[in-house]
């Protein structure tokens, strides 16, 4: 951003900074009803009152749909037109009279401003310098439903909604602590939205919450909407492949990551949260990975884990095979391929190519089409995909069964960013081998790795606790008994690392 | 920026693709067996059997009246300048990555160019050692045109169960190129390659089951390929052959062996007419013991065996009885015993080679491997005085406890 | 608790040092030491460790001594600048050379074995260039990397081993102590400098955690490393007997060909030459990473980091310069590199010490 516009932004700020409230409420009145154009903005509420008890006049401002109707009439307007002379003299503060959960007093005009955007009904006195905000917010938002994106068999089924309010009590339902703090800071220059970082005090390190918080701030924007975007906004590198930062819509989950140390990112009107720092296994690891017993639990993981290789690898292992190293086949898996191939005009590479470019634009069609019409496309894409193709002498049957397992594969990987990073480094992947064979595939693994291994997601090393190696319950691609994970893992660097007393006689450090 | 740079190099490869050394597998030929026959000159004629792909697979219908195999002759001074000879036919890249079978005529192995054979195969990357050598008694051409088998429609999977088979029934002893070398490489003693023919040469009945060659056996109706006995080959020569049961006996004795498991005959002692069939295990290795203090070498071997009777002709109950059995047992071990002598004293006065690789016990011997030569096994090998034990050992008599009463029946 | 401080620990040592000497027994070396080892090569890592005992110990003990400096400062410390600077510039010399022998018999071993048409540059330039790449992220990433990949590597080997069980032939091994044992023990001691890399680890010494650690890791990767190599040995011996492997230019290669699972699965060969290859870019950014940081130390430039790409285009440059592969690398290398080096390995720590022996005691 250049220099100037940030100059500019500044000033703007000082002027609304400097704007303090008026002892004379025609006045106050007058400069919030041009703030918001007043009589052209049907979208603001203006009201005026008499308020019997200290014989004074008052006016109501607050945002129409923003506030709770039922809470303004209850808890303001009814209880300052009442005559409450029962009262002693030196109760009869605005306070007191207000019947709200929450009541500010505020002096500065942009402080009003805010408080209004954020749904609050403010009450300005006649006399006053101060403007009281009461805490009357109310949107419209869905009720609690099941987690659409990650699905589990065993365990809680609910998910994340697009309301702070009721995220947080989803998280406190399930994290009865003290210390489990809240915190609360507003970003955007044009539309505020309200952040708040959740982190468990006596866990959490602190630096780490410090960055968190400083990114957060650091941010210059317009506007931000959703917590998707918030979350494109305090990554660690915007133009990598790799997430560093876990997107997730289950409250259980991030209870569990808030026990480990991490923090937290809830946004309102967002039905996600972050979670950050991140590792690859946060990435890898699904709620049901605990919930299923350990037998089962690592069951699935093992199946996830073939399944992200087999996404990954499995088209570029048959190209090298097919073009490189055909020793490798058995002789009459051979035979079936070459006669199968015979008759395709395509090179092998441009074959794949060609189908899971096929089967990534069918997915992305599945997404965008309208539901009414979702099975049509499969009947139709299946169609194209594997029978006409076949028959058409586009691509060989072996092809449609390495594009249609890695699809399946694909769809395994429980997190969407490391869904995406799998399915385009498959390409990456495919020319690698289409070039060089094997060798081909093992450089790409060997600077995959590499890389993986050098990114940090908030100071985290991004495959730690493998490597670098710290200690922890040892939660990576298996899972010990959950008695036995008496430790926080360490590479979080959580203020307190054990978790429970180390399980008698059976010890896993 | 280096996203740029890293999605240009990425473009850049993507051009690169489908050079040097990329083949798609429809651009090759498949060699599934090689032959090699004496040529004139300094040439040979190679037979190459190319699998046909098309046969056998869901592609089947387009190509119906196609055979399963092209096979290829061409006079060629070696193995790979002949694969681009073959080329004025065939019009793929012919490709030995997955030829399985390397036949070579008899009057072949018995010349002196029999080595030189195999310096092309340990210098080209695409042949494995793991091929399998088969000695043929007539041309490697004429064996590999006749080969015709009727169950598998494609060639390899016929030399593929071929190769299963050989290790399970030890009629014929494993021999790749791998082992053949080292034989030939350590100088010390013989190597057995499989021996085969096509069609029936001489009959013989001679009532037991293996004590055929190649060629010997009295058989009508489905391929005529017969796979029994062994070729031998000493010091880069095949210098004679033995029969199956030689063969056998062969590998009980020898150190190592992948055959485990098989059928066999023997004299019922108590009815010398019957026989009884039984399946021989191999228990173990035997115990090889090989004195070098003397200038003989004095070779003791006791090798375990595992039988399972499973036909008595006889009719003698053998189950109840332990005195039957124990006389049962001395025996086949004396039979057996008496067998591996009459093949030891041939392998020592007619062949004078060391076909039971007991060279490999003998090194455990010395020290040094200078030592090791000096000592000269193959030389060592005919004076040795041998001395073979078998342990029998019956374990059971097949599912019925008691021979049908054949006297009750006929009465 | 915060470890995070670009430091590698006593894991990821131990593996760099597997990677960088335990694939020895995989790649060229064997065709160096068969012919004089015959069925007793697999005894030479034995050899190399108990001769290379004392070094190493030296080496150990400079390091304890001397805290937070690492060998090339060590040197210019106890030899004085102009002898110092000629100490370093030797062993930055040593290290290139083996650099380009070895990258360049591995491409050769790619050039025979599964691309035989593919320019020998490309191949270079790909094996190189991802070492570089990995180099270029510096040591932490290496030792990871090193961490995270080697029990698949080890894994690999065992693998192998597994599948080639039923081919194997005990009796190979005999006679058990091949030419003789005083001419193993002559042999084994004139190729001890295929160890010498503990020498080249001591330059990051500052790089690890602490001494123990340091030590903790040199030491357990050296003995398995040895181990590693000894058992590949036995597995050629094994498989080949000892005839056949004199005469291979690659045994590893011609092993994994033998590789089959049943009647099916006829070669594994491009499998395991993936895990070897893999082995390979690791253990060459490695070598370009030393190589780096032996040139940065010696002309005392703190941040080495950039001199690795021109040490890494000058190794594909030189590397390209032989026409006849096999022969010439693997005679230069037998020659010059492994046979008339050894000494050096085992003189320079000692005279280092003594030195220090006799500083300390002059300053006393």
């Amino acid at each position: 951003m250049s220099p100037f516009f940030k100059f500019n932004k500044e000033n703007n700020k000082n002027e609304l900074n400097k704007k303090v409230l008026f002892n004379n409420l025609e006045k106050n009145a007058r400069y919030l009803k041009t703030t918001f154009c007043y009589p052209r903005n049907k979208g603001l509420i203006f009201r005026e009152i008499y308020v019997k008890s200290i014989n004074k006049k008052a006016n109501i401002f607050f945002i129409d749909g923003m506030a709770n109707d039922k809470n303004i009439i209850d808890h303001i307007i009814y209880p300052l037109s009442e005559d409450i002379s029962t009262l002693k003299e030196e109760a009869k503060n605005i306070k007191n009279i207000i019947k709200a959960k929450d009541i500010k007093e505020l002096d500065c005009f942009h402080e009003i401003i805010d408080d209004i955007l954020i749904g609050n009904t403010i009450v300005l006195i006649e006399g006053h310098s101060v403007g009281f905000s009461v805490d009357t917010s109310k949107f419209e938002h869905r009720q609690v439903e099941k987690p659409i994106r990650e699905n589990v068999i065993k365990g809680p089924q609910e998910g994340f909604v697009e309301s702070s309010q009721i995220n947080l009590s989803l998280l406190r339902k399930r994290l009865r602590n003290e210390k489990l703090i809240t915190e609360r800071l507003t970003i955007g220059e044009r539309s505020k939205s309200v952040v708040e970082i959740i982190y468990i005090d006596d866990l959490a390190n602190s630096d780490i919450v410090n960055e968190v918080k400083d990114r957060i701030n650091e941010i210059q924007a317009d506007t931000i909407h959703t917590i998707d975007i918030l979350e494109q906004h305090i990554e660690e590198r915007p133009y990598s492949l790799v997430p560093t930062v876990l997107y997730t819509e289950r409250p259980d989950r991030v209870a569990a990551f808030l026990m480990e140390g991490h923090v937290a990112v809830l946004m309102d009107s967002s039905s996600d949260c972050l979670v950050l720092p991140v590792t690859f296994w946060s990435l890898f690891h699904t709620g049901e990975d605990m919930y299923q017993r350990w037998a089962y639990g690592n069951f699935i993981r093992i199946i996830r884990m073939i399944s992200l290789f087999i996404a990954l690898l499995t088209p570029s292992i048959y190209i090298a095979v097919s073009t490189f190293h055909s020793e490798m086949l058995p002789t009459d898996l051979l035979l079936a391929i070459t006669a199968t191939r015979e008759r395709v005009p395509f090179p092998v590479i441009i074959e794949v190519m060609i189908m899971e470019s096929a089967f990534e634009l069918l997915r992305e069609a599945g997404i965008r089409i309208p539901t009414p019409i979702g099975p049509t496309i499969g009947i139709v894409g299946a169609l194209i995909l594997g029978q006409a193709a076949v028959e058409a002498n586009i691509v060989s049957p072996i092809l449609v069964i390495i594009v249609a397992l890695t699809g399946l594969a694909s769809f395994a990987i429980p997190n969407n960013s490391l869904n995406f990073m799998i399915r385009i480094s498959r390409f990456m992947f495919l020319i690698l081998s289409s070039m060089l064979g094997a060798f081909g595939i093992m450089a790409g693994i060997a600077i995959t790795v590499s890389y993986l291994v050098s990114v940090k997601s908030f100071g985290v090393p991004f495959l730690a606790p493998l490597a670098p190696y710290y200690p922890s319950s040892k939660d990576t691609i298996f899972r010990l008994p959950v008695w036995m994970q008496w430790i926080r893992p360490a590479h979080v660097k959580p203020k307190n690392n054990i978790r429970k007393k180390k399980p008698r006689g059976r010890s896993n450090q | 920026m280096r996203f740029l740079k890293m999605s240009l190099l990425l473009i850049l490869s993507l051009f690169l693709t489908g050079c040097w050394d990329a083949l798609e597998l429809e651009e090759q030929a498949y060699v599934v067996a090689v032959g090699m026959d004496l040529g004139e000159g300094d040439n040979y004629y190679i037979t190459y059997q190319i699998g046909n792909p098309q046969v056998g697979s869901s592609d089947r219908a387009n190509a119906e009246r196609e055979p399963a195999s092209e096979i290829i002759t061409v006079l060629a001074p070696d193995k790979i300048s002949a694969r681009e000879l073959a080329n004025v036919s065939v019009s793929r890249r012919v490709t030995f990555s997955h030829a399985k079978t390397f036949i070579i005529s008899e009057e072949l192995a018995k010349s002196e160019k029999f080595l030189e054979v195999f310096e092309a195969v340990t210098r080209d990357p695409q042949i494995k050692r793991q091929m399998d050598i088969i000695i043929s008694k007539e041309r490697a051409e004429d064996f590999i045109r006749n080969n015709n088998p009727v169950l598998e429609t494609r060639p390899h999977k016929n030399y593929e169960l071929m190769d299963e088979r050989w290790k399970a029934s030890g009629l014929v002893p494993a021999s790749t190129i791998n082992r053949f070398l080292q034989r030939e490489e350590e100088d010390a003693g013989g190597f057995l390659a499989i021996y085969a023919t096509i069609g029936k040469t001489d009959t013989k009945a001679n009532g037991m089951e293996d004590k055929y060659k190649a060629g010997e056996v009295d058989k009508t109706g489905g391929n005529t390929l017969q796979m029994i006995g062994a070729a031998v080959i000493k010091e880069g020569r095949m210098i004679g052959t033995i029969n199956g049961e030689e063969n056998r006996l062969t590998l009980l004795l020898r150190p190592h062996t992948e055959a485990t498991s098989w059928y066999a005959t023997y004299p019922d002692p108590y009815k010398k007419e019957k026989h009884l069939t039984a399946r021989i295990l191999r228990q173990g290795k035997p115990k090889i013991k090989v004195d070098v203090s003397q200038s003989k070498p004095i070779i003791t071997v006791e090798a375990p065996v595992k039988m399972q009777i499973l036909l008595m002709r006889s009719f003698i109950d053998y189950v109840d009885d332990q005195e039957k059995q124990k006389f049962l047992t001395k025996a086949i071990e004396g039979y057996l015993n008496e067998a591996s002598m009459v093949l030891v004293k041939k392998a020592q006065n007619e062949l004078k080679v060391d076909i039971f690789q007991w060279s490999l016990s003998a090194r455990k011997e010395f020290l040094t491997i200078p030592e090791f030569e000096d000592y000269n096994w193959i030389d060592k090998f005919p004076q040795a005085d041998v001395r073979v034990n078998f342990k029998v050992q019956i374990t059971n008599f097949g599912k019925q406890l008691k021979p049908i009463n054949i006297n009750k029946i006929k009465e | 608790m915060d470890k995070l401080d670009g430091k590698i620990g006593a894991r990821e040592l131990f593996s760099i040092v597997i990677i960088i000497i335990g694939i020895k027994g995989a790649d060229m070396t064997p065709a160096n030491l068969f012919p004089s080892g015959q069925s007793a090569t697999w005894m030479f890592p034995i050899v190399w460790l108990v001769i290379m005992t004392i070094p190493i110990w030296a080496t150990l003990s400079l390091l304890k001594k001397y805290k937070e400096k690492n060998i090339v400062e060590i040197i210019y410390l106890l030899t004085g600048k102009y002898i110092g600077f000629i100490i370093c510039l030797s062993l930055l010399a040593l290290l290139f050379t083996a650099t380009v022998l070895n990258s360049r018999s591995y491409v050769d071993i790619m050039n025979v074995m599964i691309f035989p048409t593919t320019p020998i540059i490309v191949l270079y330039a790909v094996l190189i260039g991802s070492s570089y790449f990995i180099a270029n992220r510096g040591l932490e990433t290496i030792g990871r990397t090193s961490w995270l990949l080697l029990p698949y590597l080890v894994g690999g080997i065992v693998l192998l081993f597994i599948i080639l069980g039923d081919n194997i032939i005990i009796e190979y091994l005999y006679p058990i102590t091949g030419p003789g044992i005083t001419k193993v023990i002559k042999s084994g001691i004139t190729h001890s400098s295929l160890i010498g890399e503990f020498l080249l680890l001591a330059i990051f010494f500052p790089n690890v955690r602490d001494y123990k650690s340091y030590k903790k890791g040199t030491l357990w990767g050296l003995l398995l490393s040895c181990l590693i190599i000894s058992l590949l040995f036995i597995e050629y011996i094994l498989i080949f007997d000892y005839v056949a492997p004199q005469m291979m230019m690659h045994p590893y290669s011609q092993l994994t060909r033998v590789t089959e699972i049943g009647m099916f699965i006829t070669s594994l060969d491009a499998f395991f030459f993936g895990l070897w290859i893999l082995t390979g870019i690791i253990r060459f950014s490695f070598y370009l990473y030393g190589g780096g940081a032996i040139l940065g130390y010696t002309l005392k430039i703190k941040e080495y980091e950039p001199l690795i790409l021109p040490i890494t285009v000058l190794t594909i440059i030189v590397g390209l310069i032989p026409s006849n592969p096999s022969q010439t690398i693997l005679i230069l290398r037998d020659n010059f590199l492994i046979k008339k080096t050894w000494i050096y390995f085992f003189a320079l720590p000692l005279v280092l010490w003594i030195i220090s022996k006799i500083r300390g005691e002059v300053k006393k």
